[in-house]
């Protein structure tokens, strides 16, 4: 036997639309939770510098931040250094993988040593921190960060 | 056989104004009953399918093209990416808008040679271009590309 009360439709169509929206409220809350906070580009003695010699090293020093502000389990990441030359041809990558801690900071560098016969020109840097390759997450793969940039020229 | 699950012979509600309805279950009615609840499932499961292909959590199927078959050192390879929701099956593909992609190419020797991150636009697509190396090995290049949600794999061959 089905008795339906005629009072309880429209308490169970509103229950039903709340059930059905709350995925959007969820998603809009969601964001990335590490940031890029600086790029810098170093000579082999520290100095930040936006111009380098041919057959020198530029050192890309980026700094990024954990975004997560609550106790729980170190965030694992993998921090990506992609150069292209003038002609936009990628001349280097560079990556490392580590964890962060919630709401902490962290350092990382890597080096690049100019050709002697590289182009003059505007070198273009760009930061990528993932949560792996995608070549081994898959589905699973997700950017943690909004991608980084820098430029620095070689003479 | 007649199943009853009504005996009742007074609809009479405790509250003024209300009414109480009451079905009397027979075969009959059980296979007219049944008859009716398959569209309505059918329905209802494409409305939940289009629902989570808009909302999420979703299940991305990647599609990607590449502008040639083969390259040489030196080209520009572009890959037209597209990012959509399936719904029965690919009968349905809604676009998603507003995903981040990323690609890897690595090179015969499973070097990385490029990668880059990119979101999609309104239609669900987006573009990478990228130069292969002058003195770039000849063989096949493997790409990767995925999605929170979805991957796809694919190559291309590179000629000297």
């Amino acid at each position: 036997m089905f008795v339906m009360r005629q009072k309880a439709l429209p308490i169970l169509a509103i229950l039903m639309s709340l059930a059905l929206l709350s995925p959007c409220f969820m998603a809009s809350a969601q964001s990335k939770p590490i940031v890029i906070t600086t790029v810098r580009t170093l000579d082999m003695m520290g100095n930040e510098r936006t111009s380098f010699a041919r057959g020198t090293t530029v050192v890309v020093e980026v700094t990024i931040q954990s975004q997560v502000y609550a106790y729980g389990p170190p965030t694992g990441y993998l921090l990506i250094v992609e150069i292209f030359n003038p002609q936009n041809y990628v001349v280097f990558i560079g990556f490392i993988t580590d964890v962060i801690d919630p709401g902490a900071t962290k350092k990382a560098g890597s080096g690049y040593q100019i050709p002697a016969g590289a182009s003059t020109g505007t070198y273009t840097v760009r930061i990528f921190v993932w949560n792996g390759w995608p070549s081994q997450m898959g589905p699973n793969w997700e950017s943690l960060s909004e991608p980084g940039g820098k430029t620095f020229t070689v003479s | 056989m007649t199943v009853s699950l009504k005996t009742m012979g007074q609809p009479a509600s405790p509250n003024p104004g209300e009414r109480e309805i009451v079905i009397e279950l027979t075969p009959k009615r059980l296979f007219i009953l049944i008859l009716l609840a398959i569209p309505l499932v059918l329905i209802a499961y494409v409305g939940f399918e289009l629902f989570s292909a808009y909302y999420g959590p979703r299940s991305l199927s990647i599609e990607f093209s590449l502008d040639r078959e083969t390259y040489r050192p030196g080209d520009e390879v572009t890959v037209r990416v597209s990012v959509g929701t399936g719904v029965l099956g690919r009968l349905i593909r809604i676009p998603a808008a507003g995903v981040a992609v990323a690609i890897e190419v690595r090179n015969p020797g499973g070097d990385v040679v490029y990668v880059d991150q990119g979101e999609t636009n309104a239609a669900g697509s987006l573009e990478f271009r990228f130069k292969i190396l002058r003195e770039a090995g000849a063989g096949e290049y493997s790409i990767y590309l995925a999605c929170t949600g979805g991957s796809r794999s694919g190559g291309f061959r590179v000629e000297p």
